[in-house]
């Protein structure tokens, strides 16, 4: 299994180097020539990695120079060109960031637009592809949806999908000679990327961010009846009558404010346990969110390379390219060895640290039955 | 124009005429409006009665429904069992109405249940137009019910919503190592923004070649360069809720399983966004309301240009209610 690492400008050919000597074998990075950013921006741009120019190479010899070194040490370098949609309008100048990096040889282009698959066919590129976790591959027949269209080497699964649900698509695709990568360490995102229109910004603080505070109100819906309600409240002859006990809105606010059951209590540990290890809270900014634990699970399934995707973030990448060499280096790697391997209980402990859900059936709360 | 209205619950298509009665609650004094629309899970059925009331309008200008759209887009776990698809196909029928079945995004065993559905309609004579939200249902489709028409679905067509350079927006654009001003800048980012990927001939190419016919759209705040041909296509547009992101972790399934927040679990989801609501209890505008896995906006009178035919669009489709 290889591991497959984020590059971004702050990374040289020395540093392609370091990397290599450290495990890595598979590097992918965006390019961002000055041409578009000073037409589009940041916000619009050639891949998902929208927050300003320290996610970027600008400039093609840079890149080139770093492609080069990557195919020095025998690693392939893959380039990311992975957004959502591109108009009409931004077409010309992706194909000119394209022809820019053609000439050094990347070993694939990350795609997310089946448009640009198209694209790319009528502008003569033939360089291999590889499906991003934009591109949605959620089932096997989107794989092969995608294969009928372009010469696709490599499906990158949405975060969002199980190991179970990753092992069914690899297993019914076995027909075809796919190379699979799964996420294993960064941000997870608490929605799903490929299928989210929100947008991204270096500027200001982004929906999902404000989605996943603690201001969530939880409410029942508001019962069939309620345009009956709102009628006997309009016809109150004097309307404070509408704050009387068992009217309408008293029975409205009894319905909605209803308790909420069952609910299912927090597993034992909640992050509380800070004693041994290092601290939740440095573990959570270093490495975000982990999936080492889901290796084994990944190898089963016939993944090829992990992926870690923190470009832009160069004091994240070093320790998590350790932690995952470590355990790809344990030919059967426990839990524990991963929990050991990353040192801090309480990340290991706390719900939302991991990438995948690793319970055995037997731990997993038993959901009550669908209510009619 | 042609009208459509839109349920994912088979109860609402059973009982219609309940689903669709107006309720006046412009008329409740303010303070009652307020105690009985009092947090962000209450804006669904406000929005409800304001939806009702312009398709009151409608009626009255003479237009009126003749189109079902009955699915799930949004939760495999709420795809509706076959025996519901072909209920709403028939209930669509026996109105004299056109039949639209929806889908989603769907894993491998989403697949098979959306499968099982489109079955049960094609062994009914129930051929019918099929909004697609997953190129692999596409492939089904076009391979297993070829008389089906396929019509792309908000889901494929990623036009950004709530893009924050829209005239409701004041974020600012991020300038850094550009040289370019903010507002030249801001000026080609929404000509980006008010178009799609269909503007593209080699990907209009290819889903023609699919078979496709239809796009349904998404209405967002800063519109759409829709030109008057429409790319080929016919054109729906969704009113008045606009999805703008979801996932497969969900808020509201974790009242049940904590782990289903943060990541996906296998095995079945009890549901209980049937009974209950969670979302972001925040003021916005426009208003941002989570329904179970995903996140919608309720549109504002950015909608108009959709509604009064200066974007030329030939069908609108009505969400009386969130469609999860």
């Amino acid at each position: 299994m290889n591991i497959t690492l984020g590059l971004d400008r702050a990374d040289t050919p020395k540093t392609v180097g370091t990397w290599v000597g450290m495990g890595v074998s598979e590097f992918f990075a965006g390019f961002v020539p000055p041409s578009w950013s000073e037409t589009f921006g940041w916000e619009l741009n050639l891949n998902r990695r929208c927050f300003g120019p320290e996610w970027q190479f600008r400039s093609a010899a840079d890149l080139g120079a770093v492609i080069h070194t990557i195919h020095e040490f025998g690693a392939r370098a893959f380039i990311a060109l992975n957004t959502h949609q591109y108009t009409d309008v931004q077409l010309p100048l992706v194909r000119e960031a394209v022809e820019a990096v053609e000439p050094f040889g990347p070993d694939a282009y990350i795609l997310a637009d089946l448009g640009l698959i198209a694209a790319l066919k009528e502008w003569g590129i033939e360089r291999p592809l590889h499906l991003s976790t934009g591109a949605a591959c959620f089932n096997s027949e989107t794989v092969r949806f995608y294969c009928e269209q372009g010469n696709i080497e490599r499906v990158i699964f949405p975060r969002k999908l199980s190991l179970a649900e990753i092992l069914t698509v690899t297993a019914e695709l076995r027909d075809l000679p796919l190379e699979y990568e799964a996420f294993i360490m960064g941000g997870r995102c608490p929605y799903n990327d490929e299928l989210c229109f929100s947008w991204h910004s270096g500027e200001g603080q982004n929906l999902c961010a404000r989605a996943a505070a603690p201001n969530i109100s939880t409410r029942r819906r508001f019962p069939d009846d309620w345009k009956d309600m709102a009628d006997e409240l309009i016809a109150l002859a004097d309307p404070l009558d509408g704050f009387s006990r068992d009217g309408p809105l008293d029975r409205l606010h009894q319905a909605i404010d209803a308790p909420q059951t069952p609910t299912v209590a927090l597993p034992p540990s909640s992050g509380d346990d800070q004693s041994d290890g290092l601290a939740l809270r440095l573990t959570q900014l270093m490495m975000m969110n982990c999936g080492l634990c889901a290796i084994p699970a990944l190898r089963e399934a016939g993944i090829h390379s992990v992926k870690i995707i923190s470009r832009g973030e160069m004091w994240k990448k070093v320790r998590m390219t350790e932690a995952v060499k470590a355990v790809l280096d344990l030919r059967k790697p426990t839990q524990e060895d991963c929990q050991q391997i990353l040192s801090s209980p309480a990340f290991c402990n706390h719900l939302g640290s991991c990438f995948y859900d690793v319970r055995s059936p037997n731990d997993r709360a038993i959901p009550p039955e669908p209510q009619p | 124009m042609e009208l459509a209205v839109y349920f994912a619950q088979i109860e609402h298509v059973l009982d219609l005429e309940e689903a669709l009665r107006p309720v006046e609650i412009e008329r409740l004094p303010g303070f009652l409006w307020t105690a009985m629309f009092d947090d962000m899970n209450a804006v669904e059925y406000s929005t409800h009665a304001m939806t009702v009331k312009w398709l009151e309008s409608v009626y009255e200008q003479g237009g009126e429904l003749s189109r079902l759209y009955f699915g799930q887009e949004f939760c495999e776990h709420l795809i509706p069992p076959p025996e519901d698809a072909l209920q709403a196909a028939f209930a669509a029928r026996q109105l004299g109405w056109g039949f639209t079945y929806v889908t989603g995004s769907v894993t491998d065993a989403g697949l098979q249940r959306t499968t099982a559905n489109l079955k049960i309609l094609d062994q009914n004579g129930l051929s019918c137009e099929v909004v697609v939200n997953d190129w692999g249902v596409l492939r089904c489709l076009r391979r297993q019910f070829p008389d089906f028409t396929p019509t792309i679905g908000r889901l494929l067509l990623r036009q950004q919503r709530l893009a924050r350079f829209s005239d409701i927006s004041s974020r600012p654009v991020n300038t850094r190592e550009i040289q370019t001003s903010e507002s030249a800048i801001r000026t080609n980012q929404r000509s980006v923004l008010r178009s799609t990927n269909v503007s593209n001939a080699a990907y209009r190419k290819r889903i023609i070649d699919a078979g496709v016919q239809r796009l349904d759209l998404d209405i967002v705040p800063q519109g759409i360069d829709l030109p008057e041909d429409k790319w080929g296509f016919e054109v729906s547009c969704y009113y008045p809720w606009t999805y703008v992101t979801g996932g497969r972790n969900c808020l509201t399934a974790a009242l049940h399983d904590p782990v289903r927040q943060h990541v996906v679990v296998d095995g079945p989801c009890s549901r209980p966004c049937r009974q209950i609501n969670r979302t972001l209890n925040e003021s916005t505008e426009p208003s941002i309301v989570q329904r179970g896995n995903t996140v919608f906006v309720v549109n504002q009178d950015y909608a108009i240009p959709y509604l009064d035919g200066t974007i030329p669009i030939d069908r609108i489709v009505l969400e009386p209610y969130l469609p999860v």
